[in-house]
């Protein structure tokens, strides 16, 4: 993975869902990266369609994102599909929450 | 995870659920908290007065209706606010309506106790603002619904436990207006059966068991394979309730040994479906949990006292509808109310305080959990928990040491409750303030 992309990640990494006590890449919110000279684009879903911490989860995101942007455009996108489900979890999540 | 995205359109917030102003479900909530440390307070004062030549019905009558309509119902209705954007994907309508219909429930509750408790008899004066607030909460859930984009599993539960809700507030009014005129009902017990079961059932229960689906499996992070148990549930739940109530009122309860099997099954598919919630859990049992796990524990004991009651193994004694009542009311919805709310509450003075600040990985927001002490949550289910049972024994046992040291449980508990709750809240008070919505802009 290019550096360029690890910066990405770890600005999500510190993005932590604050009921779950997890970030939303080992949440598995994280659907999608793509990273342009002009563009950060992130796919991201929440973990039901009516999640009241979707907005503030989504900007947080942004913020992260653009801390680590420069000059670059940060687009989310919402993405439905698949739906969430624990399943998303990464084996890192599952352990952090088994031990939790 | 793929690390390629297809152009589409950025996220506009307009799209996301927003939730109500913090005032709304949180007046709710602390009211809540309010009458249930005075249910506990008057109870452990009061013990004597359930047993024997003392026993003072219009006292009892006032006592239940604070634990019934200031401690569940209110919570509830703050719970169905919050939750609205979460269950029908769209906000709760007419907040201003609710507001005002927050302020007449609670006006007409005091006037209902202050009546019943002073010995009074025109307790169906203040029962008829009670009724009109009711009237405008379902009102604006009834709208709130209509405009749901789709109406989930959780949302047919509601809309079938709001139903039961206006019985209920009619059924209420019309027998407070009837107590001492005794011209509506032939049948007292009967229409007080219908009554009782219309609310513990129709209104608490299915609202708990829907909302439980939904929340227990969110906080526990479960996925539910199967809904079949859960369907059998509900459709056992409202043949049985629907037999129970038409038979309270109209045909002299001939037949409630059904009814109550009709129930019983409904609770036994009910509990099958937590169990498979609850191994497929990704978070340890905290103490939100571990309410849940005792509401499932007194919600079984009361299962099994109204089916004796129901097939005669119980005499129809008044301290054994008390049992009956108390396992319903302290047993089951009490520790599943605490159990989610001990989750809703730093949830919402969180998103309130920090949803809103632009977010920094330098001083990132803390958690939930650092709003509330976990070790005030644990002691609270330590002290409920008993309470429980010693109630339960108590009435049975028509022991008035026993209810009494279950009552002192019980009132540790709602102090340690109210405890945590003004913690949480003095957060509210240090960083934010009461009132404007709780979404990013
Ligand atoms: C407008 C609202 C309500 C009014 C005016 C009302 C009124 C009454 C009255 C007059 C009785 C006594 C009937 C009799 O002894 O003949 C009663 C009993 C009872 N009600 Fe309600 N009620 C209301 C709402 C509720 C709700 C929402 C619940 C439960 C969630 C509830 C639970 C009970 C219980 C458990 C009893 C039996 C109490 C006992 O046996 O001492 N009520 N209610």
């Amino acid at each position: 993975m290019d550096r360029d992309k690890l910066a990405v990640l770890t600005a999500l990494r510190a993005v932590v869902d604050p009921e779950v006590g997890l970030d939303i890449v080992n949440m598995g919110l994280l659907y999608g990266l793509e990273l342009t000279p002009a563009r950060i684009t992130a796919r991201l879903t929440l973990t039901s369609r009516g999640c009241p911490l979707g907005e503030t989860i989504l900007g947080m995101a942004q913020d992260a994102l653009e801390g680590v942007a420069g000059e670059r455009e940060v687009r989310l996108v919402l993405s439905w599909d698949p739906p969430w489900s624990p399943r998303m979890l990464s084996e890192a999540g599952r352990r952090y929450l088994d031990g939790y | 995870m793929s690390m390629t995205a297809a152009p589409a359109p950025p996220i506009s917030a307009a799209g996301l659920a927003k939730s109500p102003p913090i005032d709304l479900p949180m007046r709710h909530f602390v009211s809540a908290a309010v009458a249930f440390w005075i249910f506990a307070a008057a109870l452990a004062g009061g013990t004597g007065r359930f047993f024997g030549f003392d026993f003072q019905a219009k006292w009892v009558l006032g006592l239940v209706h604070i634990m019934t309509l200031g401690w569940i119902t209110m919570t509830m209705f703050g719970a169905i606010i919050q939750l609205s954007a979460v269950l029908w994907e769209t906000p709760v309508a007419w907040p201003g309506a609710v507001r005002g219909a927050w302020w007449a429930f609670t006006l007409g509750l005091i006037g209902f106790v202050a009546e019943l408790w002073s010995g009074g008899s025109r307790y169906w004066i203040p029962a008829a603002l009670l009724f009109g607030a009711v009237v405008v909460y379902l009102a604006c859930f009834v709208r709130t619904m209509a405009a749901a984009p789709r109406l989930d599993w959780t949302a047919r539960h509601l809309a079938v436990s709001v139903s039961c809700l206006a019985a209920v507030v009619t059924l209420g009014f019309l027998m407070a207006w009837d107590r001492d005129r005794g011209v509506l009902f032939r049948d007292t017990t009967g229409a007080l059966i219908a009554h009782v079961h219309l609310a513990l059932v129709g209104w608490v229960t299915l609202t708990v068991v829907g909302v439980s689906y939904r929340l227990v499996s969110m906080f526990a992070l479960s996925h539910i394979e199967s809904k079949t148990p859960g369907r059998l549930a509900l459709a056992l739940a409202c043949a049985g309730l629907g037999g129970l109530a038409l038979d309270g009122l109209f045909f002299g309860r001939r037949l409630m040994p059904l009814w109550a099997g009709l129930l019983a099954g409904a609770y036994l598919s009910y509990a099958w479906q937590m169990r498979a919630i609850f191994s497929a859990r990704h978070r340890r049992i905290d103490p939100a949990l571990a309410y849940t796990l005792l509401a499932l524990v007194g919600g079984a004991l009361w299962t099994v006292l109204g089916v004796l009651l129901a097939c005669g193994m119980l005499p129809e004694e008044s301290h054994v509808f008390a049992a009956y009542i108390y396992a319903c009311l302290i047993g089951w919805a009490t520790p599943f109310i605490l159990g989610q709310i001990h989750k809703i509450v730093p949830f919402l003075v969180w998103l309130h305080i920090f949803g809103r600040r632009p977010w920094s990985a330098e001083k990132p927001p803390p958690k939930m959990t650092d709003l509330a002490s976990e070790r005030l949550a644990w002691a609270e289910f330590f002290a409920v928990a008993p309470a429980v049972l010693l109630g339960v024994a108590g009435f049975l046992a028509e022991s008035r040491l026993v209810l009494e040291a279950g009552s002192l449980f019980l009132l540790a508990g709602a102090t340690l409750y109210v405890s945590n709750t003004a913690f949480t809240l003095s957060f509210l008070v240090r960083e934010g303030g009461w009132t404007g919505t709780s979404s990013r802009s």
